[in-house]
């Protein structure tokens, strides 16, 4: 017994040697980072969830949970964060499939078509679609031009109009995490999926999807994160029957001035969003390992 | 003998650039036949063309008599080994062997049974539940054999299948493969640039250059009689040297720089007109002897050098000797311990009249 301890360091300096050892010293260098993070995001996020409580009392969250009224925008925000994710996924493993697939001039047009927008502000982009959709916009004068409807169809001030908003500027967020994993996948995989006899339907189930997993993980998680918390897309496009959250918090903010309430909303937003994603993962690891073990 | 695969006349052309022109093989059921050329030659061309990852422009490709041209790669039951394996990653050594079973709609516990059988063939039934991630390089190789040959295919084909592998490894796997394939009666098509690996696998040889064929047959036809200076060049290692050929009565008289060969007619290949030709003589068919200075005349099927340089090879020695015209010549010395070849030394490289290749210039 004795040996092995004597030996076990001896061997543990051994292979310490051979190794860059990482001096501790190199620790400070993270540490501007690490202030500025704790300053602007750790410390005011605690300071929200103080303020949601005040004077050590719940009422804010019995408030919410109370009222109908938030229950309703919290079930109706969830909602139309599913919506814009699955039309995002829907749209971008194509889109990302076809970018990664593709080469010279058309790839530089599907890559200038997703970035593009991507630079031009969110607001702008919120009311050229309301100039799209209005009533009397390109899209309602092509359908009655067309005659396929008489009157104006309501495509603003509805959930449709948001869903419309929302993806099209998320898209992006959904796109380049597929674009990267779908990059690492070799391409020989394919074919061997292929003369092991599997159909096209086969590969793409069996192998190209399971291991796009990841990058379909970080996109939904991305695209969702960021629809939860949506403002001036709903604000413009949306009507009375299809508030978020993030409007209702404005709105605590700005017109009620109520601190604490619009804290504890914010809080409740973060709690959600958590047991949400927790769900989503525990879901997918399960999915994941079914799909690699059938 | 029924022919497993008829290539006919294949081509293929991308954009300006045409890869491949009037490739024609017959691959006999059971044959091993590897495609080995340089890269660019056109050998990885025709093995997608076969697979049906590429349609070709021209020509037709018989499976046992059938046009597979119209058949998708997915239901030509083609077996294929990659260069880099393509093991499914997210699946198991036993599911990636089962994987072509399961795209036969073949049930769960029999292409279980199937692919455990098959893996205990390649040496793996120890490292079924493994990960390809968790397995060596030869391990995966092995898995990828597994994976071409359970199906049952018409033709294995094998694209570099040894690249990845190092030397040791790689001698031991080709004979490995050679052991399973042969097992299971494959016909195999295998594409490699390693003229030694190529030797030691195949029944049948087909190189490649410059998108066509530049000589098909046994590896000792491409050896000891190569069709062209490529041919002598690639295969094996020879020293050429250009020289005139006269034809006197029964002898044909090949005369070079300081040297003469005289060998019978009947050893010229058929149509090889008088003039200027190449003679191939491969290094282990050179004998050193003290030089002399005779006269050319008088000592033919040799020529005289100067030893630049001796390199010890363990099993033999490799002399580098230069032609009074300059040129290089190699010469395969057997003995290790004849070490009486210093540098500078002249010294008289003799051949016999068997044993040398007269050559189209």
């Amino acid at each position: 017994m004795t040996v092995f301890v004597s030996n076990t360091p001896l061997r543990d300096a051994g292979i310490n040697r051979l190794r860059p050892r990482t001096p501790d010293g190199w620790f400070l260098l993270l540490l501007p980072t690490l202030a500025f993070l704790f300053l602007v995001f750790l410390y005011p996020l605690l300071y929200i969830v103080g303020r949601s409580f005040p004077d050590y009392s719940l009422a804010n969250y019995e408030r919410i949970f109370a009222t109908t009224l938030y229950a309703r925008v919290i079930v109706s925000t969830f909602k139309t964060a599913l919506i814009v994710t699955a039309a995002c996924l829907l749209m971008g493993y194509a889109y990302a499939y076809a970018l990664v697939r593709s080469r010279g001039v058309a790839l530089a047009i599907l890559s200038i078509s997703l970035l593009l927008p991507f630079w031009v502000s969110v607001l702008l982009r919120t009311f050229a679609w309301l100039v799209l959709l209005q009533d009397t916009g390109l899209v309602n004068q092509m359908l009655i031009g067309l005659g396929l409807t008489d009157a104006p169809i309501s495509l603003i001030r509805n959930q449709f109009g948001v869903v419309v908003g929302m993806s099209n500027i998320l898209l992006p967020y959904m796109v380049l995490p597929l674009v990267a994993v779908m990059r690492g996948i070799d391409p020989n995989l394919m074919r061997a999926a292929t003369i092991s006899g599997a159909s096209p339907l086969r590969s793409f189930f069996r192998v190209y999807l399971p291991l796009t997993l990841p990058g379909i993980l970080s996109g939904t998680v991305l695209t969702m994160t960021l629809s939860l918390g949506f403002y001036i897309t709903p604000a413009v496009l949306g009507g009375s029957g299809n508030v978020m959250i993030a409007q209702l918090i404005a709105d605590q903010i700005n017109q009620q001035v109520n601190f604490a309430f619009s804290s504890a909303l914010a809080v409740a937003l973060i709690i959600f969003s958590s047991v949400a994603f927790g769900a989503f993962a525990l879901l997918l690891s399960v999915s994941k390992k079914k799909v690699a073990g059938a | 003998m029924t022919s497993a695969l008829q290539l006919e006349g294949l081509g293929k052309s991308f954009g300006h650039f045409r890869a491949l022109h009037d490739i024609s093989l017959d691959l006999q059921q059971g044959e091993f036949l590897t495609m080995l050329g340089p890269s660019g030659s056109g050998k990885t061309t025709t093995l997608q063309l076969i697979a049906g990852f590429l349609q070709p422009d021209r020509g037709r490709l018989l499976m046992k008599g059938r046009d597979i041209a119209g058949i998708p790669a997915h239901r030509r039951n083609i077996g294929m080994v990659f260069q880099d394996y393509a093991l499914f990653p997210h699946m198991t050594a036993l599911d990636n062997v089962a994987f072509p079973l399961e795209s036969r709609g073949i049930g769960k516990l029999e292409r279980r049974r199937r692919a455990e059988e098959m893996l205990g063939v390649v040496n793996l039934g120890h490292l079924l539940d493994r990960y390809p991630r968790q397995l060596s390089g030869g391990q995966k190789q092995r898995v990828a054999l597994a994976r071409a040959l359970v199906y049952d295919p018409e033709v294995v084909l094998l694209d570099e299948p040894l690249g990845a592998l190092d030397k040791k490894l790689r001698t031991s796997m080709q004979l490995e493969i050679l052991r399973i394939t042969r097992r299971f009666g494959a016909t195999v098509i295998s594409v490699t640039h390693d003229q030694e690996e190529a030797l030691v696998m195949s029944d049948r040889i087909a190189l490649f250059s410059q998108g066509a064929l530049a000589q098909v047959g046994t590896p000792k036809e491409l050896y000891a009689k190569p069709a062209n200076a490529f041919v002598a060049d690639f295969v094996g290692e020879s020293n050429l040297l250009p020289a005139e050929l006269t034809r006197a009565g029964g002898e044909a008289v090949v005369k070079g720089d300081g040297w003469l060969a005289k060998l019978p007619v009947d050893r010229l290949a058929v149509g090889l007109a008088d003039g200027q030709v190449t003679l191939m003589v491969r290094p282990e068919a050179l004998r050193l002897s003290a030089g002399d200075a005779s006269p050319v005349a008088q000592r033919p099927n040799s020529i005289e050098a100067t030893v630049k340089q001796v390199v010890y090879l363990g099993s033999a020695l490799r002399v580098h000797a230069q032609l009074p015209n300059g040129s290089i010549i190699q010469i395969a010395v057997p003995d290790v311990r004849s070490l009486s070849f210093v540098p500078e030394t002249t010294v008289r490289a003799s051949w016999d009249a068997d044993d040398v290749v007269i050559l189209q210039a």
